[in-house]
């Protein structure tokens, strides 16, 4: 199967002012040589603590910014050789929702305009047709009808953020990257819109990239999971092969300090120590090496290649570059 | 339990005063915390468990009237005066808060915001303020603490921060310690040693603990007994290991079997219908009983009192 994006060594170095000198630079590298493929229908997740370049990704893979290397290709073209009115037409197919639905939602508009813009934008329909659209959406979300006329700030967190979610949908996208959609909602309602966007994938056949620091929110909606860390993904594998045989250190220690809601599990000690390393200066070889419980000579100098798996487990560790 | 209560709360009520309506954020809230105990306070946003704590510590805004009796010590702190309170927090009692960046002050070192709480309840000299300092940040685990006492805020990661956070709060010794959602903001891995460091300066001072969080995982790692708040009532009160075992209330039971796990196989995320109600406009009877699956007519109508059974206590109709 031909994948639908596909992700070629990524990179994004953001010039940072040195305090010793007007003239030259550091560079932060949010991204270093990130791959992966998105193939239709899938979810992927997306996971690492902050500033890992989950967010970077999004808004390379919408070509909001331009990449310092690397290409991302859909349906087999490179989208950052695309003429504007190819770009348009990728930005029809590939949407987004955002972590924080307050400030996406423009507070002067209502509703209907809010979720109709992107329709408007891309000259789709009428005013009529487009607000059978905007009404049709809305019930498709789960919100009442009647709701046209109201601005967002009358809505709860809940209803705003599936106000963004039918906004998404508006252009009958096939990818949709969500970017921590539900990281700012109350555990109650967290649920009503994780179960939302697993009833739209089926019903609308999407593909989702979902983003999101919580382990627990990844694993039941992705089936497949990429980890990252410091810019780089460090291990890709099927949903359930990874939280059950999680084989790059870095995802060990994170799958063990998740704490269980249960009293009698008692929690694992804080495998890791130390904090993520700056990535304007990150350390040689593996950029982990300094954190990881089981470091090793080698891994001080060299960067580990990611290598696969027959069963699609990827892994970038030197733990694993014999056996494979 | 015939051993010493550090904090005794009785029928606590928050009530914030605006033009046009009056908002019970609070309303009538039981607890009592031993000695070197954790109490787990749970909840939604908005359920009024800051409120709880910020009555606790004195810091309520001079519009929202407290009543009840919140005894710490044998001290009802809602009685005594301005300046006594003054002594006691940041001493007695202190308090760490979610957000570390908001909470110190950007402008000053961490050194000397540290040396601020020792220089106001402890009468030291400069020398032996400074070793303290440094001392402190040791003691949570700072690296060369006499180089990053020297820092300020933003020089710090998030987690670091939280670090300096703890250390102000423990600076005197407090017989109280209350977190509020004290890692949220943190990264998991990160969340795991606040958590550890916390757990362990509780031990070694035998500080009591009064931890608020949404995160039920966290609550089930820390706590020894847990409330669960929900529109200013306490719906559910038990030992950590009977209310994780068997959760009793609707809602609690709701909330367990809302979050993902990663330990748990879920096919489908079970849902809480509806939201948080607004405070202003809280149902009739039961706070819960439009959002509730196992809801009873007489539940839309009086409010079911909060009962005692075997230790634990429930705010339900179904159990009394």
């Amino acid at each position: 199967m031909k994948p639908l994006l596909k992700v070629e060594n990524l990179k994004k170095h953001y010039p940072v002012k040195r305090m010793d000198s007007f003239t030259k630079f550091d560079y932060l590298k949010a991204l270093d040589g990130v791959n992966f493929e998105l193939y239709e229908g899938e979810t992927l997740g997306l996971v690492g603590e902050s500033g890992c370049g989950k967010s970077t990704t999004r808004k390379l893979l919408l070509y909001v910014e331009p990449p310092t290397g690397g290409t991302v290709y859909y349906k087999g073209k490179d989208i950052f050789k695309m003429t504007s009115g190819e770009l348009k037409k990728y930005r029809r197919n590939v949407q987004t929702v955002y972590q924080d639905p307050y400030s996406s939602l423009n507070p002067k508009w209502k509703v209907l305009r809010l979720v109709a813009e992107p329709m408007i934008i891309h000259h789709i329909g009428n005013r009529r047709s487009r607000e059978e659209k905007v009404k049709e959406l809305l019930s498709l979300v789960g919100m009442r009808e009647g709701y046209t006329d109201n601005f967002a700030h009358e809505f709860s967190r809940g209803q705003r953020q599936r106000i963004c979610i039918a906004r998404a949908l508006a252009l009958d996208p096939k990818v949709i990257i969500a970017d921590e959609p539900v990281s700012a909602l109350d555990v109650s309602i967290q649920a009503q819109v994780i179960n939302l966007f697993k009833d739209l994938k089926e019903k609308l056949n999407l593909t989702y990239i979902f983003i999101s620091h919580d382990l627990g929110v990844v694993k039941h909606i992705s089936d497949r999971v990429a980890v990252m860390y410091l810019g780089k993904i460090i291990e890709v594998a099927a949903t359930d092969d990874l939280f059950n045989n999680p084989l790059h250190p870095y995802t060990r220690a994170l799958v063990r300090a998740i704490p269980v809601a249960d009293p009698n599990i008692k929690a694992a000690a804080a495998v890791l120590k130390g904090e993520v390393p700056s990535p304007i200066d990150p350390p040689s070889g593996c950029t982990f090496h300094p954190r990881c419980p089981e470091a090793m000579d080698i891994c001080r100098e060299v960067i580990p290649e990611p290598c696969f798996r027959k069963d699609g487990h990827q892994v970038a560790c030197h733990l694993y570059q014999q056996r494979v | 339990m015939a051993e010493a209560q550090v904090l005794e709360i009785k029928d606590l009520k928050v009530e914030f005063k605006t033009d046009r309506s009056k908002i019970l954020a609070v309303d009538g809230i039981d607890l009592r915390l031993g000695q070197s105990e954790t109490l787990g306070l749970v909840g939604e946003s908005g359920c009024g468990k800051s409120v709880t704590a910020l009555s606790i510590m004195g810091l309520l805004p001079s519009y929202a009237s407290v009543t009840g009796r919140i005894n710490f010590r044998g001290k009802d702190l809602l009685k005594i005066k301005k300046s006594e309170m003054a002594r006691i927090r940041g001493n007695q009692i202190s308090m760490i808060f979610q957000e570390p960046m908001t909470s110190l002050n950007p402008v000053f070192t961490v050194e000397y915001q540290l040396a601020e709480v020792l220089k106001l309840h402890r009468n030291e000299d400069h020398r032996e303020i400074r070793s303290r300092v440094s001392d402190l940040l040791s003691m949570v685990g700072i690296p060369n603490p006499e180089r990053r006492s020297k820092d300020y805020p933003h020089q710090l990661s998030g987690g670091m921060r939280q670090r300096v956070m703890i250390a102000m709060a423990m600076a005197c010794e407090p017989d109280l310690l209350m977190a509020d959602e004290p890692t949220t903001a943190l990264d998991v891995t990160i969340q795991a040693q606040i958590l550890e460091l916390m757990k362990k300066l509780q031990e070694s001072h035998s500080t009591s603990l009064l931890f608020i969080t949404h995160d039920l995982g966290v609550i089930a790692q820390i706590a020894d007994r847990v409330a669960v708040m929900y529109a200013g009532h306490i719906m559910e009160y038990a030992g950590v290991k009977e209310l994780f075992g068997e959760p009793l209330h609707p809602y609690t039971r709701g909330l367990l079997n809302t979050i993902p796990q990663v330990s748990k196989k879920q096919s489908r995320l079970e849902e809480i219908k509806g939201t948080v109600p607004n405070m202003s406009s809280v149902p009739p009877g039961c706070r819960f009983n439009d959002r509730c699956k196992e809801r009873l007519p007489r539940c839309s109508e009086e409010i079911p009192p909060l009962t005692e059974s075997g230790g634990r206590k429930v705010r339900c109709w179904l159990y009394s």
